[in-house]
């Protein structure tokens, strides 16, 4: 199974080196960002430009719980493995990942120590998530009226 | 994109941070009407000059200095203020600022806060990763916002004068 890790534009050493200590490592690539651990046993890089051949080359994408990442990929049709990054000093990663979890989204470890675990039983919790349906932007008239109201453009 | 007669366009500002911040803000520009988008200077004003700003027509850095893994201090707070104040004369010499767009995370509240002060409408949209608490963000900037915006309808408890737009 490969695995492809990110950590988006802030570091996560507790996920980068669980999953580069783990058995899945072998198989795994880890984008790290400015993380202090550097792998050892998995491939590694800091930043891309772009992640989305990783992302398709992989059979398990493990993110963060970045709402950039995890809506990324779910509009994507992909089902990812979240892992809320609490090094952080606000921890608002743990809303969208008990909002994940609730709504049967996206396969969720809330510990990085869990994520080998979860890697493991990945393919049948999968198969028990729902598709993504949460109801998308649908203001565009005001948002485009209170713009041209203020920047003077006739309608 | 990038015309340098644009600059003398009405400015439409995007404060938005890196990540996740600045796909909201893209986003949003992208809901612009073509007729919209064309007769605004649109300018992102964000928090890393790693950002990818291609799709506005300008990118103006602020300096934070703190990483999000530590705790900012007195240094990190004077490099942010002086570079604030140095966006904000930019906004107030060279530019016709008429509408700020935010979404967040804090350090967009000084910008936002001084757009609104020199005339600018200002649109908050509460990020989209917040379900059951207010970042300090968006309850700061819930007191000053001409419009405020939640993308899921649950925070409507938290923000009763918002208004629900769905995801971004």
């Amino acid at each position: 199974m490969k695995v492809f890790v990110t950590v988006g534009t802030t570091s996560f050493d507790p996920l980068v080196e669980a999953v580069d200590r783990g058995a899945h490592a072998g198989n795994a690539l880890l984008q790290i960002a400015d993380g202090e651990y550097v792998p050892a046993h998995a491939r590694w890089f800091r930043f891309e430009p772009g992640i989305r051949t990783h992302v398709d080359a992989a059979d398990v994408v493990v993110c963060h719980a970045g709402a950039g990442s995890v809506f990324g990929l779910l509009e994507a049709g992909i089902v990812p493995l979240v892992v809320p990054n609490t090094v952080r000093r606000d921890k608002h990663q743990l809303e969208i990942a008990r909002w994940l979890t609730r709504n049967g989204y996206a396969v969720v470890a809330m510990d990085p120590e869990d994520v080998n675990a979860t890697l493991d039983g990945f393919p049948a919790a999968r198969e028990r998530c729902v598709p993504f349906a949460e109801r998308r932007f649908f203001e565009q008239a005001l948002l485009n009226r209170l713009v041209r109201e203020r920047m003077g453009i006739d309608a | 994109m990038k015309d340098i007669r644009r600059d003398s366009l009405p400015t439409l500002l995007f404060i938005a941070g890196e990540g996740g911040h600045v796909e909201q803000a893209r986003r949003i520009l992208a809901q612009l009407e073509p007729d919209v988008r064309a007769t605004s200077h649109c300018v992102l004003v964000t928090d890393s000059d790693a950002v990818d700003g291609g799709a506005f027509d300008a990118c103006w850095v602020i300096d934070t200095c703190a990483p999000k893994h530590r705790a900012s201090g007195l240094r990190d707070a004077l490099v942010y203020t002086r570079s604030s104040a140095r966006i904000l004369w930019r906004m107030l010499r060279h530019h016709d600022v008429r509408m700020a767009i935010v979404t967040g995370p804090g350090f967009a509240m000084i910008p936002a806060l001084g757009a609104r002060l020199l005339g600018a409408q200002l649109l908050v949209f509460e990020s989209w990763s917040r379900f059951e608490q207010r970042s300090k963000c968006g309850r700061v900037l819930y007191r000053f916002a001409h419009r405020f915006f939640v993308q899921h309808e649950e925070l409507l408890a938290l923000y009763p004068r918002a208004t629900w737009v769905g995801l971004l």
